[in-house]
């Protein structure tokens, strides 16, 4: 392999990285990059608060899947993975709650989940963009479309108390 | 001992596999850094576009009219200069292709992905060694071409873990 390919996976993802305004043209002005490309975790793991895991329904050594929760990539699954860790009541809508955590959860034409997104406490949202960079994003709309599919749901947990609080 | 010498062959064209080229005189004083004149067998080492060919014939020599000398030599690509040549094609479509795909599965049944898992147990050490520069879902290509072999990475629930055990059992096995 030529050193021009060598090592430039980073680079590349970094170029995709600065074109997520051609991928979602909705998030122009209303996203702010968080983090760099990384593979390491994917948007359900970043939803669930890690950047350690890379969440799959398939049975692949290296991949994570909560034990209990069907292999599959369905919204139920994923339901029962959300209430795992406490996400047990679905929201009406995105809209910021005073102690309460939201997560959205898209899924395309067929049913199936193909992102994830995470309410801050400042009502902003933070999403891993598939293999590339996190973003903090004002708003759902800017990422739905035919790519990741557009939000079936939005479920939300109590937020721990903060210390001293 | 042959002594060795590189030569870098820049038109080799990527549809030929094996092609005929006669070198004269100056080319030959790069090839044979020393005392060419002396046929000795000299071990040359080709690389075209950037790949290393192998030599079939070096030693036919030829004489020119006006007194000069050449050198017949015929190379093709190795089979496995040519597999690595197929499978970086096929990395680069399959990363462009999937790179804003969710899905492991999805990625997983890409063509060109598909088309490395075709290529059988020469891919595996191809496979290790580009996880070895770079990391990639390479897990679900892995564990199908072992077959029944146990999996190294069996219980890992992170992609480093799960990479870093699979290099190890390829340095093991001799594949890296």
């Amino acid at each position: 392999m030529s050193d021009e390919k060598e090592g430039n996976f980073q680079d590349y993802l970094e170029t995709e990285s600065g074109k997520v305004t051609e991928v979602w043209p909705s998030l122009s002005n209303h996203f702010r990059r968080t983090s760099d490309p990384d593979i390491e975790y994917n948007a359900l793991a970043w939803a669930l608060g890690s950047n350690q895991r890379n969440f799959a329904p398939e049975k692949i050594a290296g991949y994570y899947w909560e034990p209990g929760i069907p292999r599959e990539p369905t919204i139920i699954a994923h339901l029962q993975l959300f209430k795992r860790h406490r996400y047990e009541i679905e929201a009406k809508d995105g809209r910021l709650e005073e102690g309460w955590e939201k997560v959205a959860i898209f899924v395309n034409a067929e049913g199936e989940p193909r992102h994830f997104a995470r309410q801050l406490e400042n009502g902003n949202w933070t999403s891993k963009l598939i293999d590339l960079i996190d973003i903090e994003h004002d708003n759902l709309d800017c990422l739905q479309g035919e790519l990741l599919g557009h939000v079936n749901c939005i479920l939300m947990r109590r937020r721990p108390l903060k210390h001293g609080a | 001992m042959p002594r060795e010498a590189t030569c870098r062959v820049f038109d080799f064209p990527k549809s030929e596999t094996s092609k005929e080229s006669v070198y004269s005189d100056e080319n030959l004083y790069h090839m044979y850094p020393r005392d060419w004149r002396t046929h000795e067998k000299t071990s040359i080492r080709f690389f075209g576009g950037g790949y290393p060919v192998s030599v079939i014939e070096t030693d036919s020599t030829l004489e020119y009219p006006s007194g000069k000398s050449a050198v017949l030599i015929t190379y093709s690509r190795s089979d496995s200069t040519a597999d690595e040549e197929r499978f970086a094609g096929l990395v680069e479509t399959w990363i462009k292709e999937t790179a804003l795909e969710p899905s492991l599965s999805k990625r997983s049944m890409n063509p060109s992905y598909q088309r490395i898992i075709a290529m059988g147990p020469k891919a595996i050490p191809l496979i290790l060694k580009e996880m070895q520069r770079r990391p990639g879902h390479w897990f679900w290509a892995l564990e199908f071409l072992i077959q029944d072999e146990p999996n190294p990475a069996e219980g890992c629930e992170d992609l480093k873990g799960a990479r870093e055990a699979w290099l190890k059992w390829g340095e093991s096995k001799g594949y890296l």
